[in-house]
């Protein structure tokens, strides 16, 4: 009869809307109907042959960001639902091979990292993205993250970590954007938490899984799901904590391998994961390396969605603050718009422009020099709205706190 | 005082009267129906929703078996719209005794009741919530019926060849020449205006009033009340029919209701047709017994519970008390012969599933007191369109002769496709027509022919903006649009208030806050 998902959502949708009105691409696009209409309101009508539509209209306009889960005040997983039936209809229509591409990140990237120089340089010019655009629906205009000359596994591999009485052990799971396309920051935290004394280990891992979900691909993402859960068996039944750079690789680990993917045993590794600035935020020792240089300028925080789902609050932000000269003030504009591969896709394209807006307005209100943020994805929206250097706070708090004294 | 005249007179909008009104019209005999409120506002409305396959009684009436199987398939075939074959199961449970699975595979056999039996294996995958002491399931073809629906397509029908209706009009008084009744006072329960109607045979078809119309006309009909209480589930939790295979008795079914599942019932006499009052013994009970077929019934969302009356006929001297064992069969009675008054028949008893054979019979009695000779045409001339259960009929099947003018609305203007009942998927298009019609006099008449306000929200989101979208046409109504709100705020609220905990008191809360900031409503809290 009833999944899981499916009857919690039954059971307990209040039908209040609010969902609807926390949702950035219904607030956009009027050919998305909303989180409740395609949720709840769908699921419940579906069961009635006479009301029953195969799949709900404009369901591929939603883009897992989650802000409807965070906002419903009754616990509904409704961006889980959502994702479970946008998954069944891509499913059915077929995938392209877009799709595909996307769903699986390691598969560019490995590829991309060896000849970073061409692949950035093609992804730059117009006539590519234009073939792009026609030939597999890959938006023409929104940058495309550009990706690293080294990956980080290769940089972690012959780095040789300086920890001085191994106290700790912290496992880090680096994610694909760090993997292959900002390096740095994994490198940051390796060295932050070197100077704490924690060894970092960082065992071989697969793509979290989050673009798979977003690209309707659950087998795949399970399949990554399980991959990764296995490799982090021996660690966690040690109570080693898993630290992530990455606000959706958390959120894919912490709430979607228990919840959207229904892996059970998953809901028992939660406790051990943590965001990397909750992680250094709950450690005495780091009081001491915050009484560093200060960090000099201005800049602007953007929270993203996926940290927001994860319920950490804003660690990051938090510790930054502790040694910037001028308090880092919080850009509270809402979702980015791109939401991972998403604003990559042509249709979605003009979406993801519109609810950038209000990103661009708050920055220019603002004025920073540079903005901040944990997400990797966002922060290519960020320098798409704004032109503007972005950093993952790891990047700078590093710059300061381990700098040799 | 209006003054009208008819040959037939029916008072009583439920399924025996307006079914016999469209019997009556279907023969060209000329008829005018009354209803004191709105059409099906008594047990037509608040029954169980069953086209029952016959099933249920093939052990213990045998005759009511073969009937019940008999219109099922009638209705089926004439009322498809109305109508859902969804297929029922029986189930026998560890617990219950095999010995009357035996007589009961017999009985449906004798009443011509196609009976299959199914893996349970296969019931148990399908329904993970079902208990695991499932032992046998039997699929018997039980159906789903709505009332409201049924009753206005017989009423719409019924038009089309000439019936008359009048609702929010109550029998007030008759009057008596020489041993006869000759007319009937009515009042507008809206206006108050008095309506005067002569006719030669009125009959009584109140359902569970009867009593209280005959005692108008002086004459006494013997009805024992009896109240069942239900519960109705936010959602569709089967799809078909789930009947617990034992003798009858209370909580046995379990009827999928388009979005919503209902389980019943109870069975208390009662000593008036108002006492509709779910108590909380009866809900207690029937969540008890729907543990035995869902352990976990009780995490499930419950929207409602009401209750209906069963005017079960206790003939002339009967005194039995057992309802359960009081034949459901249904009498035509000729106060002529009973009580020497010409002029009145009165139609008790029977269920919805024969309201059709009931008709008919009684179409038949009257002709033949009228002299007309002519055949009920009932069971050959179509109620509603064949049209099978799907989204894309949905308009076509809700609304039967009245279709077109809302699908016409729906090609035609583009905000009047945004769905504004969203618990419902009602749109605005269905709304806005609805209450242009002259037999829709507020707002809870809307809701009862489009499912306005029927769903989990329970009018949160959409009884103001139903009021919204079809303010001026509301207005033209005898009841000022405010106290049409009211009321069905009141209406929902009074079949809520018997289940507020969990989710549903949330709901009821934020229904109540809304309300009562927006409007100084409270929900309808405020007066029940
Ligand atoms: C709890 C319950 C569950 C049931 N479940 C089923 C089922 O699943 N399947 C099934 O087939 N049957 C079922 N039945 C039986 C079925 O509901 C009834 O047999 C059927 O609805 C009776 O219709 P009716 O028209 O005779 O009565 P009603 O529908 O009660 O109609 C009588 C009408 O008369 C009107 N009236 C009364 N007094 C006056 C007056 N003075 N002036 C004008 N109008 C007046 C009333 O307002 C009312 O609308 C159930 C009954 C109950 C109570
Ligand atoms: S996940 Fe984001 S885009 Fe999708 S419905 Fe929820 S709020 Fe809207
Ligand atoms: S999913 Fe949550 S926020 Fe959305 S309508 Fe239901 S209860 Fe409200």
């Amino acid at each position: 009869m009833l999944k899981d998902i499916s009857l919690e959502t039954l059971n307990h949708c209040a039908k209040c809307s609010t969902c609807t009105a926390n949702c950035p691409v219904a607030k956009v696009n009027p050919d998305f109907p909303g989180p409740k209409a395609v949720g709840p309101d769908w699921l419940r009508l579906s069961l009635n042959a006479e009301t029953k539509v195969d799949y709900p209209e404009g369901i591929e306009y939603c883009s897992n960001c989650k802000n409807c889960e965070i906002a419903c005040p009754s616990g509904v997983p409704v961006a889980s639902l959502n994702q479970l039936t946008r998954a069944e209809k891509l499913k059915k229509k077929g995938f392209r091979l877009r799709e595909k591409l996307f769903a699986n990140p390691r598969l560019l990237g490995r590829i991309a990292v060896n000849f970073a120089g061409l692949v950035n340089f093609f992804t730059k010019i117009k006539i590519f993205r234009l073939i792009g655009k026609t030939l597999f629906g890959i938006s023409e205009n929104i940058s495309f993250p550009a990706y690293a000359h080294k990956s980080f596994s290769r940089w972690f591999g012959s780095y040789r970590q300086k920890v001085n009485k191994p106290k700790n052990k912290v496992v880090y799971f680096p994610g694909c954007f760090t993997e292959y396309n900002k390096p740095e920051v994994g490198e940051a935290l390796v060295k932050i938490l070197n100077r704490l004394n924690y060894e970092v280990i960082v065992p071989e891992f697969k793509c979290c899984g989050q673009p798979a979900i977003g690209n309707g691909r659950l087998d795949t993402a399970q399949e990554f799901a399980h991959f990764n859960l296995s490799q982090l068996k021996k660690y966690v039944k040690d109570g080693t904590p898993v630290l992530f750079s990455c606000p959706s690789c958390l959120l894919t680990f912490k709430e979607e391998y228990g919840g959207l993917l229904g892996i059970e045993e998953a809901r028992e590794f939660v406790p051990y994961f943590y965001e990397a600035g909750e992680f250094l935020r709950g450690l005495q020792e780091i009081d001491k390396l915050l009484e560093c240089e200060p960090i000099e300028g201005k800049y602007a925080y953007h929270e993203p969605c996926h940290l927001k789902a994860s319920g950490v609050g804003t660690p990051g932000l938090e510790l930054l603050n502790e040694v910037a000269v001028n308090k880092i003030v919080p850009l509270d504009a809402g979702c980015c718009g791109l939401s991972g591969s998403y604003g990559l896709k042509a249709e979605k394209e003009p979406i993801t422009e519109a609810i950038g807006q209000n990103l661009k307005k708050a920055i220019d209100r603002h004025a920073p020099e540079a903005l901040v943020t944990e997400c990797g994805m966002c922060g290519v929206q960020l320098n798409n709205v704004s032109g503007l250097p972005v950093y993952h706070p790891l990047e700078l708090l590093a710059e300061k706190i381990t700098k040799e004294s | 005082m209006k003054k009208l005249k008819t040959t037939v007179l029916i008072i009583g909008g439920g399924a025996t009267g307006t079914g016999l009104l469209r019997d009556l019209a279907l023969r060209g005999i000329d008829a005018l129906l009354v209803e004191q409120k709105d059409i099906a506002h008594g047990a037509s409305s608040r029954f169980h929703g069953l086209l029952h396959s016959g099933a249920r009684y093939a052990v213990k009436d045998p005759n009511a078996a073969r009937e019940c199987i008999e219109e099922n398939l009638i209705l089926k075939k004439i009322a498809p719209t109305c109508v859902e074959e969804t297929g029922g199961y029986f189930i026998e449970l560890n617990s219950d005794d095999p010995a009357y699975t035996a007589k009961w595979l017999d009985g449906c056999q004798k009443a011509g009741i196609e009976v299959r039996e199914v893996d349970p294996n296969h019931l148990k995958r399908e329904y993970p919530l079902l208990t695991k002491e499932v032992k046998r399931v039997f699929e018997v073809p039980d159906g789903t019926v709505d009332g409201f629906r049924l009753c206005w397509a017989n009423v719409w029908q019924a038009e089309e060849y000439g019936g008359r209706y009048l609702t929010y009009h109550q029998l007030e008084g008759f009057e008596k020449q020489h041993g006869r009744l000759t007319a009937a006072k009515l009042r507008s329960s809206l206006t108050g205006e008095e309506v005067f109607v002569e006719f030669e045979v009125a009959v009584n078809a109140a359902g569970a009033w009867a009593a209280e119309v005959a005692q108008l006309a002086g004459v006494k009909v013997n009805l024992l009340q009896n109240k069942g209480t239900l519960i109705a589930f936010n959602q569709r939790i089967f799809q078909k029919v789930f009947n617990r295979l034992r003798p009858p008795s209370d909580g046995d079914i379990w009827v999928p209701h388009h979005t919503i599942t209902i389980l019943g019932t109870t069975s208390v006499n009662v000593d008036n047709p108002e006492i509709l009052r779910p108590t909380p013994e009866e809900i207690t009970k029937l969540l008890e017994i729907g543990k035995e077929l869902i352990p976990e019934v009780l995490e499930l969302r419950m929207l409602r519970a009401f209750a209906g009356i069963r005017p079960l006929y206790l003939g002339e001297e009967s005194n039995s008390q057992d309802s359960r064992s009081i034949s459901r069969d249904f009498v035509i009675i000729d106060h002529e012969k009973n009580d020497g008054l010409k002029g009145l028949i009165s139609l008790v008893g029977g269920k919805l599933t024969t309201y059709r054979l009931m008709a008919e019979k009684t179409g038949d009695y009257i002709g033949k007191l009228l002299g007309i000779d002519r055949k009920s045409k009932t069971s050959e001339i179509p109620l509603t369109p064949a049209l099978a259960v799907e989204e894309k009929n949905r308009i076509a099947r809700r609304y039967i002769v009245r279709a077109p003018k809302i699908e016409e609305r729906l090609k035609g203007v583009t905000e009047e496709k945004q769905v504004l009942c969203e618990c419902e998927g009602v749109t605005v298009a269905e709304i806005k027509e609805v209450a242009r019609w002259e037999d829709t006099h507020n707002l809870e008449d809307l809701r009862r022919k489009t499912r306005l306000g029927m769903g989990t929200c329970q009018g949160l989101n959409c009884a103001h903006r139903g009021l919204g979208v079809a303010f001026t046409e509301l207005l033209e109504k005898s009841q000022e649009p405010l106290e049409q709100l009211k009321e069905f705020l009141k209406n929902r609220y009074a079949g809520q208030k018997h289940l507020l905990w969990g989710e549903q008191l949330r709901e009821a809360e934020l229904l109540t806050g809304l309300y009562g900031c927006n409007f100084s409503l409270f929900g309808g809290t405020d007066d029940v």
